[in-house]
C-alpha cells in the first residue's frame, strides 16, 4: 500500500511540474478567435479607413504576417507596389495583369502565376508557389477584403491607392468567394437545364439521371400549369414509384420569373 | 596507445569517407550541391 | 487430436483472409442512394443554395449510376446539441484521448510480445514465454477500456457532433462498417491467443500461437489505419472539392496526403510508449515484490520493457520530423501555425517532456550497470554521456523567438537572445537530438559490455574503429548541422537534416554489428545479479510512462488544435461554441485531468490482472468442507 501510496504522489508531482511549466514557464499565448464576419459599412468609408481595413485583415484574418516576415519563407512587401511594376516587365511574368493593382489581386488569387526566385516549392524550380488563394479555403477573403488588402499595399509601400472602394456591402465570407452580383437572365432552356443540374436525377437532353421521373417526354404526358407547379412546389403531387421530399423546393427562388416560363415551354415541348 | 592509433586512424579516414559519400549522395538527391552555392 | 485442431484453426484463418479480400468489394461500391443525400441536406440549415445535387457536371453524366453527395454543411452555434453541465468539447476530448491512450497501449503490447514469443522460441528460455505471457494478461483488460472508450467516443460525437459526424460517417461508412466488423476478428484472435496460450505449447502448436500473434498485429494495426484515416481526412482532406462535395472515391479519401505519415509516426511511438507503460507495471511490481526471485523477475522485466521503450524511442523524433514535414507540404499555413506561429511555444513544452523521457532511459540503464562488479570499470565515462545529454537537452529547450514587452524588447535589443537565439533554431535542435540519441545508445552499448571480457584477438582494432565511428559520425553531424544551419540557405539547411538522421543510423547499424562480431564468445567478467537494483530506478521508469503519457496527450492537443475552428480543414467550418483553439495552459490542464485518469484507469488494469491468480483458502464456507 505504502509504495502505491509513494508512486502516487511521484505521478502527481511530475504531473503538476509538466502542468506547472507549461502554465507559468512559458508565454501564454492566447491563439486567435474564430473569425466572425463583421458587416462591413462600406458606403461610408473612407479612403484612410478602407487602407486600414486592409492593415487589419493583413496582420489578422489574412494571416500574411504568418509568411511574408524576415524570417526568409515568403518575400517582403514593404515596397511591392513599387516592385510590382517591374515584375509586370520581367520576361518570366506569365501572369494576365497589366496595372499594379491587378498584379497584386493575381498573386492574391493565383500565387503561381509569378513566383519570386528562390520562393517557389521545393522542387518545382519556382513555377509553384506554396502560397495558397486567399480567396478560398482557409482564408476565405471576399472581393471587398481583397480590395483593403491591396490598397493596404499600395499604401504601405509608398505607392498610389488605386483601388476604389466596392460600393455594395460585402456579403458573409462563409460563401469562400466573391459576393454575388445580380445574374443576368439565363438565354437558353438547356442553359437553365445545365445550371440547375437537373440531369443528376432526371432523364434529360443527353443526361440520364435516375432519381426522378424521365424528362424526355414529359411535354406528352402533362400540361404547362402542372410542369410549372412541379417545378416550384414538388411535392404537391409526386409521381408514382417516387419518394417524396427529393426533388429541392427551392428553384422557385432561384429561377427569375423569365427562367421559369421558358423551362415550362421547352419541357411542355418535349413529345416525342 | 599505439595499438590503437594506427586502427583508430585507418577507421576514422574509412569513416569519414562513408559519411562523406552519404552527405554528397543524399545533398545530390535535392538537387545540391555540397559547398554552397548559390 | 493435433490435426483436428490445427484443421481448425486453418479454416478460421482462411475464413478471415476471405473476408479481407472481399473488403475491396464493399468499398469500391459506388451506388449510394440520394436518398442519404437528400437527407441530410434539409438537415443542414437553411443555406443559401440549399440544392442537394452539385453543379459541376462532371460526376451525373458521366455514369448511369449516380452516387450524389451534400457539401459540408454551413452550421451554426444552435446546431450543436448540449447537455446542461457537460463541456462538449473537452468531454470529447477527453474521451477521444483516453481512448487513443489505451489503443496505443493495446496496439503496441502485441507487436513486442510477438518478439519476445519469437525469441523465446528461439533460445528455449521459458522466461520470455512467460513474460510475453504477463503482458498480454494485462492487455485484456486494457482491450475492453479501450473498446469502452471507443465507443463512449462514438456516442459522443453522435450526440455533440451530430452533423460532423454525419458528413465523415456518409464518406467513410464503407470502412467505419469495416472497422466495427474487424472487432470480431480482433476479439476472436485476441482471446484464442490469451485462453490458448498454455493449452498451444510445443513443436506445431507453439508455431500456430506464434501466428495468431502476427494475426493479432495486422489485424490491431488494421484497426489503427482505419481509424487513422478518419482523422488525418479531418487535416488534410482529399476526394472531396471545395464546398465538401465527396467523389465518392472512398481510398483516395483513406489514402489522404497525411495518412501514411500519421501511421509510421504512430505505429513506431506505440511501441515505445507500450514499452513504458509495462515498464511502469514491471516497476511497480518489483517495488512490492516480497521474494528475491520476484524481484529478479520483475527487474529483468523491467530492463527489457526499457530496451522495447528505448529501440523505439531512437527512429521517433524521425517519425515526428517526417509527418511535420509533410504537414508543410500539404500546407505551408498549417506547418508554419504548428511550428512559427501559436503552437511553436507548445513544442518547447514537447522538448522538455523529450529531455525528460532520454533522461530517465538512459538514468535506468546506468542503474542497471549495478547489477554487476563487471560495470564499475565504466562508471567514470557514464558523467560524460550526461553531460552530453544534458547539453543536448538545454540546447532543444531553447526557444528562438522570445515573447517580450516593450521594455524588454528594447533592452534585448529585439525578440531574440543575442547569443541563444541561434540555438532556438531547427539545425541546432536536429543536431541536438542527433547527438541525444548517438549517446543514448552509448549508454546501452556500455550496459551490453559492461559485463563482458572480449575474447577476440582483434578487440584492441575493434575498440579503436568504434571510437573512429562514433568521432567520425558526431563530427559530421556537427557540420551538417552548424555549415548548413547558419552559412548557407533554407534550402540546404532542410534537407541536410537527411544525412543527419542517416548518420545517426550508420552509427547505430555499423557499431552493433561490430560490437556484435567483437563480443562472441566473450568471457563473464562477474554474474549478473537481476533484482540488484535501488528503488529509485523503479522511479525512472514511472517519470517514462507518466511522461510518455502526458507528451502523447500534449501531442493529441496539437493535432487537433492545428485545425484550428475547422472540423475538416478548410472546408468544414466549426461553428459551436467552443470553436476557440485553447491556450497552452489550458491545454496542459485538461492534458494533466486526462493523465490522471488514464493513470486510475491502468492502475485498475494492474491491479485486476493480480487479483485472478488469487486463490485464498477460505476454511468452513462450502458443505463439503465442514462434512
Amino acid at each position: 500500500m505504502i509504495n502505491f501510496l509513494k508512486v502516487a504522489a511521484f505521478s502527481l508531482f511530475v504531473i503538476a511540474g509538466f502542468w506547472g511549466f507549461s502554465n507559468w514557464g512559458i508565454p501564454q499565448i492566447k491563439p486567435e478567435p474564430p473569425p466572425v464576419e463583421a458587416k462591413l459599412d462600406l458606403g461610408s468609408m473612407t479612403m484612410e479607413q478602407f487602407v486600414a481595413l486592409g492593415g487589419k485583415i493583413y496582420n489578422g484574418k489574412g494571416t500574411c504576417t504568418l509568411c511574408h516576415n524576415a524570417m526568409g519563407r515568403a518575400p517582403m512587401l514593404d515596397k511591392v507596389a513599387t516592385i510590382s511594376a517591374d515584375r509586370l516587365k520581367d520576361a518570366r511574368y506569365k501572369g494576365t495583369a497589366k496595372t499594379v493593382e491587378e498584379y497584386l489581386l493575381e498573386s492574391l488569387v493565383k500565387p503561381s502565376a509569378f513566383v519570386v526566385s528562390g520562393f517557389g516549392k521545393s522542387g518545382t524550380n519556382d513555377t509553384e508557389s506554396p502560397m495558397p488563394d486567399v480567396s478560398g479555403g482557409g482564408i476565405g477573403l471576399n472581393e471587398s477584403e481583397l480590395k483593403s488588402v491591396i490598397a493596404y499595399l499600395q499604401d504601405s509601400s509608398g505607392g498610389e491607392v488605386t483601388v476604389e472602394i466596392p460600393k455594395m456591402e460585402s456579403a458573409a465570407a462563409d460563401s469562400g468567394g466573391a459576393a454575388k452580383a445580380e445574374e443576368a437572365v439565363l438565354k437558353t432552356p438547356e442553359a437553365i437545364v445545365a445550371k440547375h443540374a437537373c440531369g443528376a436525377c432526371h432523364v434529360i437532353g443527353n443526361q440520364a439521371g435516375t432519381i426522378g421521373p424521365s424528362l424526355a417526354k414529359i411535354g406528352a404526358t402533362y400540361k404547362k400549369d402542372y410542369l410549372r407547379q412541379a417545378i416550384i412546389d414538388p411535392d404537391a403531387v409526386v409521381a408514382k414509384g417516387y419518394a417524396p421530399g427529393m426533388m429541392p423546393k427551392t428553384y422557385g427562388e432561384q429561377l427569375k420569373a423569365a427562367e421559369l416560363e421558358m423551362l415550362v415551354n421547352y419541357l411542355a415541348g418535349l413529345k416525342k | 596507445m599505439n595499438s590503437h592509433l594506427k586502427p583508430f586512424i585507418a577507421a576514422f579516414v574509412v569513416f569519414a569517407l562513408v559519411f562523406l559519400a552519404l552527405d554528397f549522395t543524399i545533398m545530390k538527391l535535392h538537387g545540391l550541391t555540397l559547398a554552397y552555392s548559390h | 487430436m493435433l490435426t483436428r485442431n490445427i484443421r481448425i484453426i486453418c479454416g478460421a484463418f482462411v475464413l478471415a483472409v476471405s473476408a479481407a479480400l472481399m473488403s475491396p468489394m464493399i468499398v469500391h461500391s459506388a451506388d449510394t442512394p440520394a436518398q442519404a443525400a437528400a437527407a441530410t441536406a434539409p438537415a443542414a440549415p437553411a443555406t443559401k443554395d440549399a440544392k442537394a445535387p452539385p453543379s459541376d457536371a462532371k460526376a451525373p453524366s458521366a455514369e448511369t449510376k449516380t452516387a450524389l453527395f451534400p457539401p459540408a454543411p454551413k452550421l451554426k452555434a444552435e446546431d450543436y446539441p448540449t447537455i446542461a453541465g457537460v463541456n462538449a468539447r473537452v468531454a470529447v476530448w477527453l474521451i477521444a484521448q483516453l481512448h487513443l491512450w489505451f489503443g496505443a497501449f493495446v496496439v503496441a503490447v502485441p507487436m513486442f510480445v510477438f518478439m519476445i514469443e519469437a525469441i523465446g522460441m528461439a533460445t528455449r528460455d521459458k522466461r520470455y514465454d512467460n513474460m510475453a505471457y504477463e503482458f498480454i494478461k494485462v492487455t485484456i483488460t486494457a482491450y475492453s477500456l479501450t473498446a469502452i472508450l471507443g465507443g463512449l467516443l462514438c456516442f459522443s460525437l453522435v450526440l455533440f457532433y451530430p452533423h460532423l459526424f454525419n458528413y465523415l460517417s456518409l464518406i467513410f461508412k464503407e470502412s467505419m462498417f469495416a472497422y466495427a466488423l474487424l472487432f470480431f476478428a480482433e476479439s476472436a484472435v485476441l482471446y484464442i491467443y490469451y485462453y490458448g496460450w498454455h493449452w498451444l505449447q510445443g513443436g506445431n502448436k507453439k508455431w500456430v500461437h506464434l501466428t495468431l500473434g502476427l494475426l493479432l498485429n495486422a489485424v490491431g494495426l488494421q484497426l489503427m489505419f482505419l481509424a487513422n484515416a478518419w482523422t488525418t481526412f479531418m487535416m488534410s482532406p482529399a476526394a472531396v472539392d471545395a464546398s465538401g462535395v465527396f467523389n465518392g472515391d472512398t481510398w483516395a479519401a483513406i489514402h489522404n496526403y497525411l495518412w501514411n505519415p500519421i501511421n509510421i509516426h504512430r505505429v513506431v511511438a506505440n511501441v515505445a510508449y507500450g514499452g513504458s507503460i509495462v515498464g511502469a507495471y514491471a516497476a511497480f511490481k518489483f517495488l512490492s515484490a516480497r521474494k528475491q526471485e520476484e524481484r529478479a523477475h520483475y527487474d529483468w522485466m523491467g530492463y527489457n520493457a526499457n530496451f522495447i521503450a528505448i529501440a523505439a524511442l531512437l527512429p521517433l523524433p524521425f517519425a515526428g520530423y517526417y509527418l511535420t514535414a509533410e504537414i508543410y507540404a500539404y500546407s505551408q499555413q498549417m506547418g508554419i501555425t504548428l511550428m512559427g506561429g501559436v503552437f511553436a511555444w507548445l513544442f518547447i513544452i514537447q522538448a522538455v517532456l523529450i529531455g525528460a523521457l532520454f533522461l530517465s532511459a538512459n538514468y535506468y540503464l546506468w542503474c542497471g550497470m549495478g547489477r554487476s562488479e563487471g560495470a564499475h570499470r565504466y562508471n567514470p565515462r557514464i558523467k560524460y554521456i550526461a553531460i552530453v545529454l544534458v547539453g543536448a537537452f538545454l540546447v532543444w529547450f531553447t526557444p528562438h523567438t522570445l515573447v517580450l514587452t516593450n521594455s524588454e524588447l528594447k533592452g534585448l535589443g529585439g525578440p531574440y537572445h543575442k547569443y541563444l537565439g541561434a540555438l532556438g533554431i531547427m539545425p541546432a535542435k536536429n543536431t541536438a537530438v542527433n547527438f541525444l540519441i548517438v549517446f543514448t545508445f552509448l549508454s546501452f552499448l556500455f550496459y551490453r559490455r559492461a559485463n563482458k571480457i572480449a575474447t577476440v584477438s582483434w578487440a584492441a582494432a575493434g575498440n579503436a574503429a568504434q571510437i573512429a565511428l562514433f568521432t567520425a559520425g558526431l563530427i559530421n553531424i556537427t557540420i551538417l548541422g552548424v555549415y548548413y544551419g547558419y552559412f548557407t540557405n533554407t534550402v540546404y539547411k532542410v534537407a541536410a537534416s537527411v544525412p543527419q538522421v542517416l548518420t545517426t543510423l550508420v552509427i547505430i547499424i555499423i557499431s552493433t554489428v561490430i560490437d556484435a562480431f567483437m563480443y562472441r564468445g566473450a568471457k563473464e567478467v562477474a554474474p549478473l545479479r537481476w533484482g540488484r537494483m535501488p528503488d529509485r530506478s523503479q522511479y525512472a521508469l514511472f517519470l517514462l510512462a507518466v511522461s510518455f503519457t502526458w507528451l502523447m496527450g500534449l501531442m493529441g492537443y496539437v493535432r487537433s488544435g492545428i485545425r484550428q475552428h475547422w472540423h475538416v480543414s478548410n472546408i468544414f467550418r466549426d461553428s459551436s461554441p467552443d470553436a476557440f483553439t485553447p491556450g497552452l495552459g489550458y491545454a496542459a490542464s485538461v492534458v494533466s485531468v486526462g493523465t490522471i485518469l488514464f493513470m486510475a484507469m491502468v492502475i485498475f488494469v494492474f491491479w485486476l490482472s493480480t487479483i485472478s491468480g488469487r486463490h485464498p483458502t477460505v476454511k468452513g464456507y462450502w458443505k463439503e468442507q465442514a462434512a
